[in-house]
């Protein structure tokens, strides 16, 4: 079952395009990663998905409905961000009993662990608390929520090293526990994609892929060696990526598909290196593509 | 697979209702302060001296007049404020659409409309007490018609509860465009100087005297109440527009 | 009255210390702090309210009817409530009497001639009022003196004496129903004092300074 069915979507701000004719649609109980740059459209995309904003155009469906004004979408999904809003007059104790409140699933024990774990205090009060525990109180609302649509936006945000780790390691858990549809974004792709199964990436407000997280691992090879080898071999590929190691050396980047098995092992005999490229420095340089490496706004001057 | 759970209004305005009791607490505070500062200003009471028939009466009248005006800028004042975006922003931490989440604000509004005016009706008998403690030498004349009291509170609370229908609408023009806090208080000051100069009651001053003249109780009852609902239709459908930008 | 004062800011003043040295939300202590200052003034009001039994006076009508009683001489019709002094004069019914007032306004006379000459001038003066907020304030009044002297007979109001009057007012949003305005009433009503002579039949009257007299039938 299709839980979150985008087709053509776009959104516009004051005439500047967040999201542009964005189609895809993500399985019911997945972890989705959503890649994409600072202002790729990440957190409108997770907005339109809560409800909280209307696309300008296109057709978004949640759980087969709308879900702007949709009472339905808004109880079972949740959306967490850095900025989620708590009445100043509740400590942290209260919102919890709002939350159990107002989402049925609502696991309190887990809730009264994770605060206690993080050593956050109930009493304590969510406007006094430092970024980085904001960050982790939001996570334990939006963990404990059970919430069949589960939205983190840069939940990590603030969060020290290991904090980072634990939250990984706790969202892992409950959801294999409690299987949902958890969407996750980040611009940083290697701390989290152990938990992907899916990649979405965007960029410009398009989606620039949607695969599982095992073929974006495949996706592409490095290559690097000397130029003029280089040059030979990879003749008439296209190049994703490239950067000059000193004067004669070159290290490229290609698409797994755009080299059979045999020319690579002939390059690695002429002394090329080939190398499988990450998951994390595929997405770069997917969203880096034409805009050259920041080497190069030096090399001009 | 996880099953959906299903929900209805209603029942997510009666969860909204209760929290936005706990989330805007402090709406009480503002209330006891300023009608404490009001209940300071009446003390001065209204004095009134007649003469005649061999003597000299002066009367000092105690009213909770003060207490009630306070109350209405109060209400106005609170209305306003939880149309902003961080009041309005709790309800989508949680359940909600944005019907329910005026509707919650509405029944809000109401109960705390019908709170502060016992309490602004009842302020009225701190004052003469505080009043009669330090009074030295006078005929006391305290009454306490029960009818009046009840006649008065329901009165107080539709009236209050209008100005917080308007403070709604108010918030909600100004949710939609910046601009709207700006043009509607120089709107209202500009209407006001314009009832001044022409010396008619036609704008702000007779929509006052709409409410304050009607001397018949159950017109005055149709009266308020389709304002309000006519008023805060508009808001809600202002606000089933907004979106959210957090 | 000070014992109480004093009695109630201690209660008021453990209340507070109690509600706001727990772990307990300052809103929630102001209200229950401020609801119970309320009705304990609430109550001790109740207590020292009195009743509104009487019915708002229409001013108006009742100043009409009061002359119009005293013009056909049914002056028993009066509430004897009304009623200040009753004062006897002996007269020689030759004489021609002049009637004057020092009272601010002209007072009224309703002259009264007796079927007989019996000698005598029975004079009544009547005064309603004041009433503040309906409720009668003539305690503290001092009486109109009526004075004979030679032929003249005299009605003098004493010198101005100061009362003072502490009253509760409806809010405008009970008067607005209640007396129909947004703005109440002036609260004191009285009527100007009126004086009713029974006079031997044959007495000659005169009018004097600051009188109208008015003969009944």
């Amino acid at each position: 079952m299709k839980i979150i069915e985008c087709r053509d979507i776009s959104k516009m701000y004051f005439r500047q395009k967040a999201l542009e004719q964005l189609t895809f649609s993500i399985e019911e109980n997945k972890i989705t990663g959503l890649i994409g740059r600072n202002g790729a459209g990440k957190t409108t995309l997770l907005k339109l998905i809560s409800g909280f904003i209307k696309p300008t155009a296109g057709e978004i469906k949640v759980f087969s409905e709308q879900p702007f004004n949709n009472l339905f979408v808004s109880a079972n999904s949740i959306l967490v961000d850095d900025s989620m809003s708590f009445p100043a007059a509740l400590n942290l104790g209260d919102i919890m009993d709002a939350a159990a409140a107002f989402y049925s699933n609502w696991h309190q024990p887990l809730a009264e662990g994770l605060l206690d774990y993080f050593s956050l205090e109930k009493y304590k009060y969510h406007n006094r608390l430092s970024k980085g525990q904001t960050s982790t109180f939001n996570m334990i609302i939006g963990l404990a929520s059970r919430c069949p649509l589960t939205l983190f936006d840069e939940p990590t945000i603030g969060m020290d090293a290991a904090v980072r780790k634990d939250f990984y390691r706790a969202l892992l858990k409950d959801y294999l526990a409690f299987p949902r549809t958890i969407v996750l974004s980040s611009h940083h792709l290697e701390e989290i994609e152990h938990l992907l199964e899916d990649v979405l990436l965007i960029k410009n407000g398009q989606c620039l892929l949607h695969l599982p997280i095992y073929d974006v691992k495949e996706m592409m090879i490095s290559v690097e060696g000397k130029l003029a080898i280089a040059d030979q071999v990879l003749q008439e590929k296209e190049i994703i990526y490239e950067q000059s190691i000193g004067t004669n050396h070159v290290h490229r980047v290609l698409l797994r598909e755009e080299a059979s098995v045999e020319e690579l092992q002939g390059a690695e005999r002429m002394g090329l290196k080939i190398r499988p490229v990450n998951a994390s420095d595929a997405c770069v340089y997917l969203t880096d593509k034409g805009k050259g490496v920041i080497d190069d706004v030096f090399n001009k001057n | 697979m996880m099953s959906l759970i299903k929900t209805d209004l209603v029942k997510v305005l009666k969860m909204q209702y209760l929290f936005k009791f706990k989330a805007n607490i402090d709406v009480f505070s503002s209330l006891i302060g300023i009608q404490l500062l009001a209940v300071l200003f009446s003390f001065g009471g209204f004095y009134h001296s007649t003469h005649g028939w061999g003597m000299v009466i002066n009367l000092q009248q105690y009213s909770a007049n003060i207490v009630i005006c306070f109350t209405f800028i109060w209400a106005l004042i609170t209305a306003i404020t939880i149309t902003t975006k961080p009041y309005r922003h709790y309800d989508f931490t949680f359940v909600t659409n944005r019907l329910s989440s005026s509707l919650s604000n509405i029944l809000f509004l109401l109960t705390v409309s019908v709170l502060g005016s016992i309490t602004a009706m009842l302020s009225s008998n701190l004052i003469k007490f505080i009043v009669y403690m330090f009074l030295d030498d006078s005929i006391v004349l305290f009454k306490q018609p029960f009818f009046d009291f009840f006649t008065g509170m329901i009165t107080t609370s539709l009236y209050t509860f209008l100005f917080c229908s308007i403070g709604y609408l108010v918030g909600a023009f100004i949710q939609y465009h910046k601009g709207f806090s700006v043009v509607i208080p120089v709107l209202f000051m500009g209407l006001l100087i314009f009832d001044g100069m022409t010396m008619n009651s036609t704008t702000i001053t007779g929509f006052t005297e709409f409410y304050i003249k009607e001397s018949n109780p159950f017109y005055f009852l149709l009266k308020t109440i389709l304002m309000s609902s006519l008023v805060l239709t508009a808001a809600i459908s202002i606000f089933n527009h907004l979106e959210v930008e957090r | 009255m000070n014992v109480v004062t004093i009695l109630i800011s201690i209660i008021a003043v453990v209340i507070a210390i109690f509600l706001l040295s727990k772990r307990f939300k300052m809103t929630y202590s102001l209200l229950i702090i401020y609801i119970g200052a309320l009705l304990i003034s609430s109550i001790f009001i109740w207590f020292i309210s009195i009743e509104d039994e009487r019915e708002r006076i229409k001013t108006d009508e009742m100043t009409n009817q009061f002359n119009e009683t005293l013009r056909q001489g049914e002056r028993e019709r009066i509430d004897p409530l009304y009623l200040m002094k009753e004062e006897t004069f002996q007269i020689d019914e030759d004489q021609e009497l002049t009637l004057t007032s020092n009272y601010e306004w002209e007072v009224r006379v309703y002259v009264d001639r007796k079927n007989i000459d019996d000698g005598k001038v029975e004079a009544s003066i009547y005064h309603i009022g004041p009433y503040v907020d309906g409720v009668y304030v003539t305690d503290s009044l001092a009486p109109y003196r009526l004075k004979k002297k030679e032929d003249t007979l005299g009605f003098y109001v004493p010198q101005d004496r100061t009362v003072k009057v502490t009253m509760g007012a409806p809010e405008f949003t009970v008067t607005q129903f209640k007396y129909g305005e947004v703005f109440s009433e002036d609260p004191i009503y009285a009527n100007d004092p009126a004086i009713y002579l029974q006079v031997p039949k044959s007495l000659k009257i005169k009018r004097g300074e600051g009188v109208f007299i008015d003969y009944v039938k």
